[in-house]
């Protein structure tokens, strides 16, 4: 069996959270996958990590791998009563619906976090050439999932913030001072859970939503942190792939508002390079145009 | 889903407290007859269910092109005075405005459960909606189609119906549900029954003797995959299977929907 996710950095197995949430639950059921990490985001060609192979088998997202892993006797939730696997599917299904937009806003949409890190550290870590073009591809894919919670962009961070603060809440009732939400062994929601907040956690965006939200939640921060301890110990606590001090990603704030270049001076500049290029033309005499003006005079 | 705005809420906040509940309430929705689709129907039915429970005075208008005067674009929405405001989550807001709430006496873990829940619903229950309606080839062709466009002179009909389908479709390439096949959609929908009956427990309601906002909300949308004739009835025969899923709908339908006919 072999499982590809996108690398890690900042202390994280992986940047992308379904991966990480995959390779969670690999190290806790240890099912004997070989993990590769990789800079190439079209490799396979389909789109997004993770993707597991095994056999003639190819799957492409969390559930379906997890749902595999199970049927292959890897199932850590197998211990569970009905009512709590009932439960875990509600919470599972409201971190996708809560939690996840806002980890998307953070890491693509908010234009200082993505001109200051993320577009930056993909443009490190995305072997050339499409390091020129992933971050702005993926940038509209995360548009496209926003708009569905939010159709007005001026107030996305707040509704998206309410939204993860109600998930956030769930989960702390959820947990409550236990060790993982189900009693003392973890199951497949401790990594869901772990992978969709870690990252606001590690990584250091000059604008942080999820974890100034978690301000309020030590008891799920503390998770996190015995989460992390005692699966990814062995991760490399150093940022690899990109030099940055946060008070030099913050100094650079105010740029941040420059206005792209609108259609109408794009067709202006490209205007005047035509009317110059056709002016010089006709002054070489490279187009001829002796029969046009027949062709004016005729008619 | 929710739409919060917070200027909006303030403002809410503060008229909202000193005026009742005006007599002259309309709720927005499309034909019911001809042209209403599996989702939207669900969510309006949802709205009307909530505001009954609630106990309010409401009047339900057709309008062909409901979904574009509601404010975020979304079926129903209710005008109140001089507030109009669309579906379910930010219409139960505006109705606590009022001093009316139907979790009055919930605790906090109570409240957030709920909310969890009514998340799941929004996220399977509905996703799974509008897969059946706008990806499956037989539905689409037979139902969505013609329903969607029926109000509409050609060529409008198929311009609107293409890019509404467009508009559904991205959002549900985003949600990921676009690559299943119609089998894990069951799957989906199965596990979302298993999960609100493991909830439910065999109570009368989800939280004690008397009904919330996420019974209303569940009834809204089952009640309405039961009742809505499709090329294909899969769907309906899973939510049959949960028996005690289907005594709550009846049981509301009973105390709120026949009582009032009645009258």
């Amino acid at each position: 069996m072999e499982l590809w996710v996108w690398v890690g950095d900042f202390g994280l197995v992986s940047i992308n959270s379904e991966c990480i949430s995959t390779v969670a639950y690999i190290k806790l059921t240890k099912a004997p996958v070989k993990i590769h990490f990789s800079r190439n985001p079209y490799n396979l060609l389909s789109g997004e990590y993770p993707i597991f192979r095994h056999k003639q088998v190819t799957l492409y997202n969390y559930s379906d791998i997890i749902n595999y892993l199970k049927k292959h006797n890897y199932n850590m939730d197998s211990k569970l009563s009905s009512k709590q696997v009932s439960k875990s599917y509600t919470l599972t299904n409201m971190i996708m619906a809560s939690l996840r937009p806002l980890l998307e806003y953070t890491f693509w949409i908010n234009n200082c976090n993505y001109k200051r890190l993320t577009s930056a550290w993909y443009y490190n870590v995305v072997i050339f050439p499409f390091n020129h073009i992933y971050s702005s591809n993926r940038r509209k894919l995360a548009y496209g999932l926003v708009e569905n919670t939010c159709q007005c962009m001026d107030r996305i961070e707040n509704v998206l913030q309410q939204e993860a603060e109600d998930c956030l809440l769930c989960l702390s009732y959820a947990l409550e001072k236990n060790e993982y939400f189900f009693g003392d062994k973890p199951t497949s929601l401790d990594a869901v859970v772990f992978a969709y907040i870690v990252p606001a956690i590690k990584i250091p965006f000059p604008i942080n939503p999820l974890l100034k939200a978690l301000d309020s939640h030590p008891f799920l921060k503390r998770f996190i942190k015995r989460f992390n301890e005692k699966i990814f110990d062995k991760v490399e606590q150093n940022n690899k792939y990109l030099n940055y001090t946060k008070s030099g990603l913050n100094m650079k704030y105010d740029e941040d508002e420059e206005t792209p270049m609108s259609w109408s001076s794009k067709i202006l500049i490209m205007g005047t390079a035509v009317c110059a290029m056709v002016l010089y033309a006709m002054s070489k005499d490279i187009i001829d145009f002796s029969k046009w003006n027949y062709v004016l005079v005729s008619s | 889903m929710t739409s919060h705005v917070p200027l909006m809420d303030k403002i809410q906040m503060e008229l909202g407290v000193l005026e009742p509940w005006p007599k002259d309430v309309k709720l927005y929705q499309p034909y019911e007859v001809e042209q209403i689709l599996l989702p939207d129907n669900a969510n309006c039915l949802a709205v009307q269910a909530f505001l009954r429970m609630c106990n309010l005075e409401f009047e339900v208008v057709s309008k062909a092109n409901a979904e574009f005067m509601s404010p975020s674009g979304k079926v129903p929405f209710i005008k109140c005075g001089a507030f109009v405001i669309s579906e379910l989550e930010p219409i139960v807001q505006f109705v606590n405005t009022k001093g009316i709430t139907l979790t009055a006496n919930m605790e906090g873990d109570q409240k957030s459960d709920m909310r969890a829940y009514m998340s799941l619903v929004h996220n399977v229950l509905e996703n799974a909606e509008l897969y059946i309606c706008w990806c499956d080839k037989e539905t689409y062709n037979e139902v969505t189609k013609p329903r969607n466009g029926s109000v509409y002179p050609w060529p409008l009909n198929h311009i609107q119906t293409w890019s509404k389908k467009s508009t559904v479709l991205k959002k549900l390439k985003m949600m990921g549900w676009f690559n299943k096949n119609i089998e894990q959609v069951y799957q989906e929908v199965e596990n979302c029954c298993q999960a609100l009956t493991d909830r439910l427990e065999g109570k009368e309601f989800f939280f004690g003797q008397s009904p919330t906002e996420l019974d209303a909300l569940i009834f809204g949308h089952l009640f309405t995959i039961l009742t809505t004739p499709l090329p294909n009835s899969n769907i309906a025969n899973i939510v049959r299977n949960f028996p005690s899923l289907i005594d709550l709908v009846q049981r509301v339908e009973e105390d709120y929907f026949k009582k009032k006919v009645k009258q």
